[in-house]
This record gives C-alpha cells, structure tokens and sequence, in this order.
C-alpha cells in the first residue's frame, strides 16, 4: 500500500507543463544584440527627382542653349537623359516639376519632394562668370533622410556646357550605384551611309550621349573597329583602301594619323595592351589567320598563336597577363585564353552554338563575347568560363566592347529585314538596353575613357 | 456449489488501489472536461490559438482578454511575475507561427540558399527566425501584426509571448541577469532582441543596390540606441563574401544598411529598466534572389 500511495502521488503531480514563452538568454550586459535583415534584389530603381537647374541671372551666355535660364533647363534635361534607362534609376525629368529657385537648391524644401515620393533630389544652378565662362554646381539630397548627399561644381568653357551635365550625372551616378562613372567620356565608332553595295564607312567620335559627333576620316577609305588608346589620346583603327589593309593610328590632339602596319596580307582587329605599348592584331596567310604583338611604337610582330585555322581578336586582361581571343581549331568559332607570351592556350567557352569577339572587362572579372546558337546574342562569362549568362536577346547583336568602369556594354544590333546598324547600350546584369542616337547608321562602338 | 459473481484473483490491497485509480481517472477526466483553459496553465493569463497553415493570415489570435490589462506598453513586461522554469519546447517557435502570405513570400523566399533549418530545439541561432521577422516587416500598421501588438505602442500580450520570431541568438538556459529587478523572463528577452530588424526590413528591401554577385554580400553593422530607441551611434560594419565582381556595391550597400536603421526609428517598446542589455545591437544585412 505504500508503494502504491507514492505511485499516485507521482502521477496526480505529474501534470503537462507547457512552456509559456521561448528560452532564450540574455547575452550578458556589453554583449551586442544581434538580428538579421534579408531583402531580396529587385528592381526597386530609386526615384530621382531632377528640376531644372536655377541661375543668378538670367544673361546671355555663349553656349548652344541660350540664355542661363535656358541653360539651366538644357543641364538638366542633359543629366536626366543620362541617368534614364541607366538601370538603376527612375528619375523624373523637368519637364513635369515645379522650378526650385535658387535659395531652395542649397536648402530644399523637401515637403514638396516627399509629397511626389522622390527617393532622391538633384538641385543645381548655372551662373555665367565674367571671362564667358561657366559655372555649374550640383547638390543631391536624400529625401527620406532629409539630408545632403554629395555636392561639386564645375567651371568650363561655354562650348563644353554639355560635359558639366555628364560629371553632374557621374556624381550622381558613382554616389548611388558604387560604380565609376562613364557619363564624360567619349565613344568612337564606325558611322556607316550610302547603300548596301556601296556603304562608306568613317571614323567618327562623340559624346557618350550621341552629342558632339565629329567624322575623322573622310570615307574615302573603309575604316574599321576603332579602339581608344588607354591615355585617351590616341585612336587606333584599320583602314582598307583598294583592298589594301593598313593599321593606323590617329592623334586626336593634332588630327593627325601615322601609319602602323601595313600588309599585303588581310589584317583584322587592332587592340591595345592595358599599358598602352603592344598592338594586338591578327594577320592571314594563305587562309591560316593568327594573332599577332607588335610595339605601338612600331617594329616587327611576333606571333602568339599558330593553330591551323582561323585565331583572330585578341583582348587583353587588365593587368597584362593573358588575352583571350577566338579560334575555330576546334571545329567551330570558340573562345581561348591565352598568356600573353602566347603560351598555356587553352578554350574556355563551352556552350553549344559558336562564341566569337570576346572582350576582357577592364575590371577583370568578366568575359563578354557574341553567342552564336541561331540568333546572335551578347552574352558574358567569368575568365575560367563559367557562369555564363546572356545579355541581350535579338536577332543580330555582336562586338560587344565595355565602358571604362566595366559595367556597361556597347554593342552593334542590326535589324532583321531593314538591315539597318545601330550602337547599344546594356548594363553587366542585362537591364536596361538604350539605343545611342546616331545621325546614321552605326558600328564597331568604343567607349575611350573617362575625361578629367 | 453456490452461483457467484465471478471473482478476479485480487487481493484486497489490491481491489482498493484499483478502486483509487478508478478515482482518479475519473477526477482527470472530469478536470478536463469541465475545467476553463484559462485556468489551467501555470503563469499565463490568456491561450492563443495557433493555426498551422499555408493560407492563414498574419493577424493575431491571441485572446482578446489580453487587450483589457492595465498596464501600458513599456512597463508591463516588467511586471509579469516570471513563469516556473519553462521546459523548451520541442517544436520550434517558429514553426508554430502562420506561414507569410504569397506577396511578402518574396523577401521570405530569399534565405532559401541560406542555412535556414526549422531548429528541432530551442536555443538555435537567429538564422532560422528570419523568415518569419521578413513578413512582419512589410506590415508596418500599427497594430497590423501581433508583433506590433506585443513590441508596438497600441496595446501588449499579458506575457509578452509569443508571435516574436525565432530563438534569441545566444540559445541556452535563462541566466538571472536582471539588476536587481526581477530577472527577465525568456519572453521579455525576445521582445527586445528582436524589436529591430523587422522595423528595418522595408526600408532595407527598398533601397536599390545593383550588380553581379549580390547575393554572396553580408554585412553586420553595429549601433547604439538611446533609452527612447533612438539611433545614437552607428559603427564600422564588418563585411564578407566580397568578390571582384561586388566589390563595388559594398559602400551603396552600406549606405542602405545605415539609412534603414536611420529611417527605423525610434525603436519603441524596449524596456528602459534593461537599457544595459538592449542598446548595443548589430544588425547583419543581406539581399538574395528574388525567386
């Protein structure tokens, strides 16, 4: 009978217990607190708001917009169509905003922009100095913080009105995206008239935005896949005249060109080295094209590769140390990575179809290169070849060439049926594709690098 | 031979001890069934239903009777007399609460590549919570979530239990670290541990960051609020899964990070008598593929 009463007892105590709250410690006084936060990417653009730039007075000025109330307007309009289709904005232009004046741009009344759901404020104003100078400053405010974000200013010449635009846009552009800017450069590029049978294609050079447009090369001579030298200041280009193949390279501050290379033999695709002293270019003889070294400031070409078949481009990476180009000894046109002795050739594109043109990002770690499976289609991948994905998806895009902070992608697209070229745009993760504005027809872009 | 009823070979100790069982069973039984709920458990004033389901809404359901205490939204957590040491529970926390509606599934599908586990015990890092933090995030009403109910300035649960996310990040026992008030309860550390990311999380999810590799980015940035969850200080983060192709993300990647611990607060319903244990916080801030 013990036994059994403390049995009972044992069972009438033994009820549920239910825990009322989660065990979790508190980590000693001193110790941080620690959460998470997990978003995910989406295109959630941040909403910029840009009203027409302010002005002291309203005087003439030697620009191409007018007067500095004008001019203020045209800065303004100049900025918004850089940062439209970018990718990584939605900013609202002029056109459909109330004018700050010239108190608010240093002390914005942010009521009114959080009103429109602006993310982001760009204010500025425009001031004619005494020399016929001018004088552009730029302010970008965070609306929802309520605070000041990034500032300059900038003193040029009238004629150069347009760039104080571009390095506005590229404050705001490098503020916000964490990237180079690119918008104050200038891209060279094959500007090509006149019918199918007897197309007359010429340098030409222009601002990143289409502005500016000027022709190098009279037509009289086919020019092709122009390449900006690294400083800036040279254009190196091939030429074909009577059939003859000759590589020059054009001095943009003299407008001026000297003679490279010339050859009876057909020559392709000119390239730099990143330091600015080799040229890359390919060569064919009897049929068997290889690619070839040569010093920029002239001298004989050594030969990299010597496969029987068709090694052609040549891009190099941007320290120095192996070019990638396209070779068809396998078959079919494929992608190869080299050093830049020419030794260790090995192929790295392995995707069905056919990959051709590579070009090395200037930031190193991508590839990007025309996928032929069908359709023509700029796609990009990492060095080693993995992690390829495609960039755009029309009939007949090719040449893909990169802007100086390895973001963005130039291309040429021609149109199914009206056979028509033209030079885009597309950002590193496939976003936003933009057409550049050309008089003509366009080709081979080149985007030179960013101007001090 | 006489006609009985049929006898089992007990004893009489032993007929006695089953006629007390008998007993008992039946008290049980009657217990059960005639006894109020409220009235059963040890140390909780209100039962909640819990739905586990894909389609339930995030609205709590908590019994109503929790809205009628006095006390108001600082102080009370303070005040509830601390539960008998609590068993953990063997079904996550987690797991008890409702599953995220379909449009905030987004942000919650995002830690599918990370090492989210439904912890079969208590005491699991914070990883495992963060689905759960997201969706209450996105609902930044008032009293649109249980969350705000028990953290937020309209009203409290009695205990202070339990539509808060997740284990703490320190799993463990219940160390007595009060000064010298009474020692927080296990519920009352929830609340102030996880009182910030999901007033984080939509400014976090709307602020745009741009590129290849993203999603390998982590940073933890650490900060200071003041007794009135006001932002005091924000520190150096530290940042891994950097790459060459991210590298350039890093500073807009901050910049959102500390712009949505600005936009956040003041972080309200902390305990100003635990100030010691609440203040020093980090955050790690992370984006993954949208699916």
């Amino acid at each position: 009978m013990k036994h059994l009463s403390a049995v009972l007892c044992a069972a009438a105590l033994a009820l549920p217990v239910v825990a009322a709250g989660q065990t979790a410690s508190s980590p000693p006084s001193g110790t941080p607190v620690q959460e998470e936060v997990v978003g995910t990417i989406e295109d959630n653009d941040a909403k910029i708001a840009i009203p027409a730039f302010a002005t002291n007075a309203d005087v003439p000025t030697q620009t191409s917009a007018g007067s500095t109330g004008a001019l203020g307007l045209a800065v303004s309009n100049v900025i918004y169509g850089d940062l439209k289709n970018n990718g990584l904005f939605k900013p609202v232009g002029p056109g459909s905003l109330p004018k700050p004046s010239l108190g608010q741009v240093q002390a914005p009344d942010y009521g009114t922009w959080q009103s429109r759901s602006a993310d982001m404020l760009l204010q500025g104003y425009v001031r004619a100095e005494p020399g016929g100078n001018i004088t552009v400053g730029c302010y970008l405010y965070d609306v929802s913080l309520g605070q000041r974000v990034a500032s300059a200013g900038w003193t040029l010449p009238p004629s150069d009105w347009r760039r104080a635009a571009h390095k506005c846009a590229d404050m705001v552009y490098s503020r916000l995206s964490g990237e180079n800017p690119f918008f104050d450069s200038r891209i060279a590029f094959i500007a090509e008239t006149g019918p199918k049978n007897r197309r007359m294609k010429q340098l030409a050079v222009m601002d990143s935005d289409g502005a500016n447009l000027r022709y190098l090369t009279t037509g009289q001579t086919t020019a092709l896949t122009p390449r900006f030298s690294p400083d800036y200041k040279q254009i190196l280009y091939l030429s074909y005249f009577n059939g003859q193949p000759r590589i020059y390279i054009y001095d943009l501050a003299t407008s001026t060109q000297r003679l490279l290379l010339q050859s009876k033999n057909p020559l392709f695709a000119p390239r730099w080295s990143p330091d600015g002293r080799w040229i890359l270019y390919s060569m064919a003889i009897g049929g068997n094209t290889d690619v070839y070294k040569m010093p920029s400031s002239g001298g004989a070409g050594v030969k990299l590769t010597d496969s029987p078949g068709i090694d052609i481009g040549g891009s190099y990476s941007p320290d120095g140390s192996h070019i990638v180009f396209e070779s068809d000894r396998s078959g079919s046109q494929q992608v190869y990575v080299m050093n830049s002795d020419g030794t260790g050739q090995k192929r790295i594109s392995f995707f069905g179809g056919r990959s051709a043109t590579p070009e090395w990002s200037p930031r190193g770690d991508q590839i990007a290169f025309t996928h032929i499976a069908g359709n023509f289609r700029i796609a990009v991948m990492d060095p080693s070849g993995g992690n390829m994905h495609y960039l755009t998806d029309s009939w007949q895009d090719e040449a893909p060439t990169w802007a100086p902070n390895g973001r963005v992608i130039q291309f040429f697209r021609t149109t199914r049926g009206s056979g028509k070229t033209g030079i885009w745009q597309v950002d590193l993760t496939g976003k936003n594709e933009r057409k550049l504005d050309t008089p003509n027809d366009g080709s081979d872009p080149a985007w030179g690098p960013l101007r001090p | 031979m006489a006609e009985t009823a049929p006898r089992l070979p007990l004893s009489q100790d032993e007929a006695a001890a089953l006629g007390v069982a008998l007993l008992a069973h039946v008290g049980l039984v009657a217990a059960l069934v005639w006894y109020s709920p409220a009235a059963l458990p040890p140390g909780g004033e209100g039962r909640m239903s819990v739905t586990i389901s894909d389609e339930s809404g995030l609205a709590a359901s908590a019994n109503s009777s929790s809205n009628d205490l006095p006390q108001d939204s600082g102080a009370q957590l303070g005040e509830v007399p601390p539960p008998p040491e609590p068993e953990p529970v063997e079904l996550a926390k987690a797991e008890l609460l409702p599953k995220p509606v379909p449009p905030v599934t987004r942000a919650v599908a995002a830690p599918v590549q990370r090492p989210v586990t439904r912890p079969p015990t208590a005491g699991r890092t914070a990883t495992s919570s963060v689905p759960p933090k997201q969706q209450q995030g996105k609902q930044q009403g008032k009293c649109a979530t249980a969350f705000d109910r028990a953290y937020g300035t309209c009203g409290k649960n009695s205990d202070g239990s339990n539509f808060a996310p997740g284990g703490g990040p320190k799993g463990g026992g219940n160390p007595n670290t009060g000064k010298g008030k009474d020692p927080a309860t296990g519920a009352q550390k929830v609340a102030w541990q996880n009182s910030v990311a999901a007033r984080v999380q939509g400014a976090w999810q709307r602020c745009p960051v741009s590129g290849l590799d993203l999603e390998k980015l982590r940073m933890v940035v650490p900060f200071n609020l003041d007794r009135q969850g006001r932002v005091i200080s924000i520190g150096e983060p530290r940042v891994s899964g950097q790459t060459q192709s991210n590298r350039t993300q890093i500073a807009p990647f901050r910049a959102c990070a500390e712009k949505a611990i600005r936009l956040g607060a003041p972080y309200l319903g902390l305990p100003p008598e635990y100030y010691d244990q609440w203040n020093s916080r980090e955050l790690t801030f992370s984006k993954g593929r949208a699916q």
